[in-house]
This record gives C-alpha cells, structure tokens and sequence, in this order.
C-alpha cells in the first residue's frame, strides 16, 4: 500500500520543470484563436448568432434538454451585437493565455467562452472542438504561466529582479500527467471501437477513408489506394493508435512512438480536411517531452539561430512552486460561476420551452391534418365532384404526403386532379394546385417518369389557357429541368449523368427565356422566380464543370435577389 | 544571489504543510473523479456506436450526464468507428414556393470547394453530412427549416414546402484485394433518399 502511494505521489506530484507546460499553453492558445478566427468569426452569425441556421429555443430543448448548461450567450440580451461582444473579449483573452497575461483568469474565459460555443451549437462539434474543451479546463489548475510568460516579467519587476535572474520555479506535475492520461484516452477509444469494425480488421478501412470526398484536402496518389498500401496503412493506424495509449509511457520507445503518431498525423492533414484536429493533438505531444530534452532542444535551437546561451538563461532553483493551494479556490469558483450561470438561464430556458411547445412542427402537422380529416368526413356524404369536398380531399392528401403516408395522400390527390379536370372552368388553378401536389409527391417517392408527366399535364393546360396564365410556363420548364437535375443524379455512369445535366440546362434556359417576357419581368415576384432558374442553372452547370458560367448565374441570380434583404445562407 | 536567497527562505517559511496536504487531498479527488467519469463515459458510448442499443451504457450517461454537461467532459473519439461510411453523400433541399416552383438548396459540398473554403466550412460538413440527416437529428430539423423558409421567403411567393434529400454515390470496393467485403447489389447504384419533408407555416416568417 505504502509502495502504491509512494509511487502515486511520485507520478503526480514529483516536482518538475513548467516548461513542457508552458509551451503547450502557448501552441493551445494559438490553435484555439486560430480556429476561432478562421472558422467561428466568418460564420459566426449563422452558427452562433441569435438568428442563426438553428434557433437557441430548439437547442434548449431538444439538445440540452434538461441538463444544467452554462453558455454566456443566455446571459446576454438575445442581440447578435452582444454576442459578438463576448466573442471578442474571449478572442482578448486567448491572446493573454498565448502570452501569459493573468495566466490562470484568461484561462477560465478561455474555457468558458469554448464552453459557451460548444453549447450553442453542439452539432458542429468535432474531436478538436472537445480536445479544445477538455484541455483548456485542465489549463485553469495548471502552472502553465510559470514560464515564457508576461506573468513571469511581471513578477520579477515586482520583485525587482531582472528576469535572466528570476528563478524558475518548479512546479508539480499533476495537470500536466492529467494531459498525457487525457490524450492516451483519446488514442485509446479512437482504437478501440475500430478493432470490431469489419473494414478495420480486413485492412480496407483507410482505402474507404481515402474515397470519401466531403473529406478530401488534397491530392492522394492513386498508389495509396491500392493494394497492399491503404492494407499497410490501416493498421499502421491501429498500430499507432494502441502504441498512443499504452507503449508511449514506456520512457525509451516514448519518441520513437511520438514520431511515428506524428507521421500518421501529418499523413491524415495532408488527404483529409480535419482543420483544427491534427496538428493540435501534435502539439499536445510537448507535455511528453522530458523538460530535460526540451532544453537540450531549446539550446539547439538557440545555438543555430546564433544566440549565445547566456543571453537566455534562466536560473533554475530548487524552490517548488506550492501553486497547488490555489487549487481548491480555484475549482470552488469556477464551480460557483458554472452553476450560478446555469440557473441564472433557467428563466430564458423556460420561455424557450414554452416558445418551442408553440411551435411543435409534430402538433402542428397533427393540428392541420385534425382539421382537414373532419372537414373531409363531414364532406363524404356529398356528391364526388362537389367543391368543398375536392378541395377537402385535396387539402388532406398535400397534409397527408407531409406525414409521408403517401400512398393514402397519392389516393386523395390522384381523385380530386380528376374531379378537379371534370369541373367546366375557364381556368382552374386548383388543378394546378393538385397537380403539383401529386408531381411533389412523385418527386419525393423518385417516380420521375410520373411528376415529369405532371408538370407537362400543367405546361400543357397553360399553354391551352394563355390568356390567363402567360407566366406560368417558365415554372413549369424550370420543373422540368429539376426532374432532369434528379436524373442526373440517379444517371448509373458518367455519359449518363453529363447528358441528363445538359437537359436539365436546356431546361432551364428555355424556363429563363419565357421569363423574360415583359409582362413578367415587371412583377417582382416573378423576377424572383428567374432568380430561382438563374439558381438551379448554376447548379447544374456547376456539376458540368463549367464554374465560371455557374458563377455568372448565380450573381445575377444574387442581383435580382439584392433588393431582398435576407438572412445569409450557408 | 542575495535577492534569491531570501526568496527561497521566504517560500520555506510560507510552507504550510496543513494546506498543502488538505489540497492535495482534493487533487487527488479530483483526478479519481475526473478520469472516471471520463472513463465511464468513453466506455458508456462506445459501447452505444458498437452496439447500437445498450440500456446500460445508456442509464450510465444518464447518471453522468448533469457533471458532463455542466463542465463540458463529454467526449468522443470514434471517428470513423466502427466502419468507415462506404458511400458519399450530401444533402439537397428541394423548396417548393406557393405557385409550385421548385428550387434546388444543395447542402455545402465540401469537395466543389478549394482548400481554404474547406477549411472554413468545416463547421457546415460536420452538420449537414455527419448529423442533418440521421434520426437523431430529425427534432433539430424543423428549425433549420424555419431559417430557411427565411431565406427564400418572397412577399409574392413564399415557400411552402421543402424535401430533404440524401443523394448518396456508394464507393466501389477496393480492387486488387485479397478480401471480399460483402456489399448488396442494390446498394451499389447511387441513390437519393427523401428523409423529411417540411409543410411551411406563415408563422415561420415572422
């Protein structure tokens, strides 16, 4: 027993060097602004704004559910400005943790502000986000400003000591162990789940991992694609992974597995796009190093750059840094402001509960569908081809495809288009209704053939009824051309595809030069709808491989789109 | 020299071992308590990717899930486990407007961008490919709908529908390999898949 807490405290507490700390404090805080500026400040409104792509009051309720969550952004007035504010009060702060300034406090905004923006958007979380997390709540009780800090400067002005004579105090180690133990984990469940996974034990996963495009960063050789390399490089993988978790804490294979995991890291930046993960979790591999090593490096480094040793040396005493008593405060605080500010929320969290049993889509669809089932069972005893009860039974069959009973809704709308076409109007546009019910319906169960056959039944009916319609035909080529667009994507090889996004575009021209008929152009709404062809356009052009024409298309499409203001989209 | 050497003696002096040993008590706690909940909960959902349904796994997140959650130690490592995805896929939206025009959202595709745009999007690949179209997410999609219904809204003619597709290209198997992943015929073609459809309300504009 006494050997195991010997061997306890010697793990956790011997004293040693802060300067593997220090450093990755340094490297950390230069990855979390990087990301911070690189990918949450361009799309800060959409993902973490308060009209962003998902509401606060869903998240609240369907992803916090009743969980205590700390997020500033509750305690702020719902504005985009005062959540930009806190973005850029933490982007301050990351810049003091990079270079030391009140260390410890930049470290808990830090770690808050990561907090806060995982929170409010929890479904754009990657391994980096919670390595980032993780690391950045272990930081707050570390010593990691003990050295290469402007803290450090500062004490020894304090003491009024020059800083070449500022002893470096040593500190214990036990955070810094916290780290190695964290990323051993991260290795050892990023293996784990894999070894009962069919692709990872046959050796074909990284073959897979290679064809995935939404990944894709750059060029792979064809040659890692094939056998036996994506084989060797599977379970290199697995290899390192395992090597990660265990063999690393045996001291002389320590950096030859370091090295190895940094090759397979570098290999993973270079084919896939994983910004943040990478070289993060690299970096992270400084806290392994020997503070010993790290000087002899240091020394290297300095002696190649030509500066003589003394320039920079630091006194090194053996006075221990007792900063552990800061612990307990430390944690009662940061206790005290985490659930401070989850209650401090609760009201705004009720008031999104009851906004978002408002809006219940499921209760709405259930409310809608109520009303039009009575309706159309109150209707059933009159004749098939009276009014209100076609457009009963055309209400119902619309609500029950949104319910995806389609073959009930197919029934209902294929009755009321007859009824609907058997009825002597001069022009009727509840069968258009209908029939672009029932082609939307055919869209969405992939029968083509039949919502091709339902937009040219429209395209037909309105080319017989010019005199009321003589707008509707570029909607109906522009439908057209999407049923083309689907075929495309459908096409079973490449000849196939190329021709179906000709005929989409085809399509679509024809659509846009019906659309500039005078009589159109001047109503806003259907400058919209050539705005919307100039749109679907640039899609299909842009699979053809023709990107500047696709670009030109969707300009002129943001053009006529200008006079609108709208939320930006992703 | 003079200036260290009263230092050192000052830190002796203010050496109370009654503090330290009561901190390092609450250390060690805390390093017990942390790499168990972390532990549990690495183990707890893993087993849930491994094994889909496990109520045990379950009820332990559920016990764990107030401390996790509050300080933020939920934590996942299981990219591509237990198998990598065989197909590629993204999402498109087709937004029918009131007047029966329709129009293509493509969801971001990160392969038709370069690779500073890919970088920067990261965010939108990571919802929109890993999490958009699964069950899991289906509660979340009603909001996006909403946002988007913003988006397209026109004054002449609002949207009034939206289909959610998953058009997904399956990735051939490897050739030249000595191993045969069974893989069924019918999932060798591409496909487009409807996972939900959205009846737009006039409250959604407001």
């Amino acid at each position: 027993m006494n050997k195991f807490s010997n061997a306890w405290q010697r793990f956790w507490f011997k004293e040693q060097s802060p300067e593997p700390l220090a450093l990755f404090r340094i490297l950390f805080a230069l990855f979390v602004f990087q990301v911070s500026l690189f990918e949450l400040a361009p799309n800060f409104s959409l993902l973490l704004g308060a009209k962003g792509m998902f509401d606060t009051a869903s998240v609240a309720v369907y992803w916090w559910q009743k969980e205590p969550i700390f997020n500033v952004f509750l305690l702020l007035p719902q504005s985009d400005v005062f959540r930009f504010g806190f973005f850029c009060v933490f982007l301050v702060f990351t810049f003091f943790l990079t270079v030391g300034l009140f260390t410890r406090f930049s470290a808990i905004i830090v770690y808050l502000g990561l907090l806060s923006f995982d929170n409010q958007c929890p479904f754009a979380l990657d391994g980096g986000d919670d390595f980032m997390r993780l690391i950045a709540f272990l930081l707050i009780f570390s010593p990691a400003g003990e050295a290469y800090s402007i803290d450090r400067i500062l004490k020894a002005k304090i003491r009024g000591i020059k800083l070449k004579d500022m002893p470096l105090n040593m500190v214990s180690p036990w955070v810094q162990r916290m780290i190695q133990i964290q990323i051993s984990l991260v290795y050892l469940f990023a293996f784990l789940p894999k070894i009962v996974g069919d692709q990872w034990q046959s050796g074909t996963a990284i073959y897979y991992v290679f064809q995935l495009a939404d990944f894709a960063k750059f060029h792979v050789p064809k040659i890692m694609t094939q056998f036996p390399l994506y084989k060797i490089l599977t379970y290199y993988t697995l290899l390192v992974e395992l090597s990660m978790a265990t063999l690393v804490w045996i001291k002389p294979l320590r950096y030859w597995i370091l090295l190895a995991a940094v090759f397979l890291h570098l290999g993973i930046d270079w084919a896939m796009n994983l910004p943040c993960f990478e070289f993060l979790i690299m970096s992270s591999y400084v806290v392994f190093v020997d503070p010993n090593d790290l000087k002899k490096v240091s020394a290297l480094f300095k002696s190649l750059l030509g500066f003589s040793p003394k320039q920079n040396h630091l006194v090194e005493a053996k006075i221990i840094q007792h900063s552990d008593h800061v612990f307990l405060p430390t944690m009662l605080f940061l206790l005290f402001i985490l659930i401070c500010g989850s209650l401090m929320a609760n009201p705004i969290r009720q008031q999104y509960a009851l906004l978002e049993s408002q809006r219940n889509y499921d209760q709405r669809l259930a409310k809608v569908f109520n009303y039009w089932n009575d309706r159309f069972k109150q209707y059933s005893q009159l004749p098939e081809d009276d009014e209100k009860r076609v457009i009963a039974e055309e209400a119902l069959g619309a609500i029950l495809s949104l319910k995806k009973d389609y073959i009930q809704s197919g029934k209902l709308l294929r009755n009321a288009c007859e009824r609907l076409a058997q009825q002597n109007k001069a022009y009727n546009p509840e069968l258009i209704s209908a029939l672009s019910s029932l082609a939307n319906l055919y869209l969405e169960t992939y029968h083509l053939d039949a919502a091709e056959l339902c937009y040219k039944t429209i395209s037909n009916y309105d080319i017989d009824h010019l005199e009321y319609a003589p707008n509707r035909q570029s909607i109906e080529l522009n439908n057209l051309g999407v049923i083309a667009y689907f075929r495309a994507l459908l096409a079973k090889d490449k000849a196939e595809q190329t021709q179906k996004y000709i005929e989409a575009d085809r399509f679509f021209r024809e659509a846009l030069n019906k659309s500039h008929n005078p009589k159109i152009t001047s109503n806003t709404g259907f400058r919209q709808i050539e705005a919307g062809i100039l749109f679907n356009q640039s899609l299909s052009l842009r699979n053809l491989g023709h990107l500047k024409e696709a670009q030109t298309a969707q300009i002129k499409a943001a053009n006529i789109n200008s006079g609108f203001k709208k939320p930006q989209s992703p | 020299m003079k200036a260290l050497n009263s230092l050192t003696s000052l830190k002796e002096s203010i050496k109370p071992q009654l503090v330290n040993s009561f901190s390092l008590f609450f250390i060690n706690v805390f390093i017990v308590s942390y790499f168990s909940i972390a532990f549990l909960w690495l183990w707890a959902t893993n087993l849930i990717t491994i094994k889909h349904e496990n109520s045990q796994s379950r009820t332990i997140i559920h016990s764990l899930s107030a401390i996790t959650s509050l300080i933020g130690l939920e934590q996942n490592w299981g990219l591509f486990s237990p198998n990598v995805r065989s197909d590629n896929n993204y999402g498109l939206v087709v937004i029918v407007l009131q007047n029966g025009f329709l129009k293509l959202f493509e969801m971001p595709r990160m392969e038709k961008l370069n690779v500073l745009e890919k970088a920067q999007r990261e965010k939108f690949r990571k919802i929109f490919n890993d999490n958009f179209p699964y069950p899991s997410f289906r509660h979340m999609r009603p909001a996006f709908s909403r946002f988007l219904a913003k988006v397209a809204y026109s004054k002449y003619n609002p949207p009034a529908r939206m289909s959610y597709f998953l058009v997904s290209d399956p990735i051939p198997p490897p050739e030249a390999s000595t191993v045969k992943i069974p893989q069924k015929e019918s999932n060798l073609h591409p496909a487009i898949i409807n996972y939900f459809v959205y009846g737009v309300s006039p409250d959604d504009f407001q």
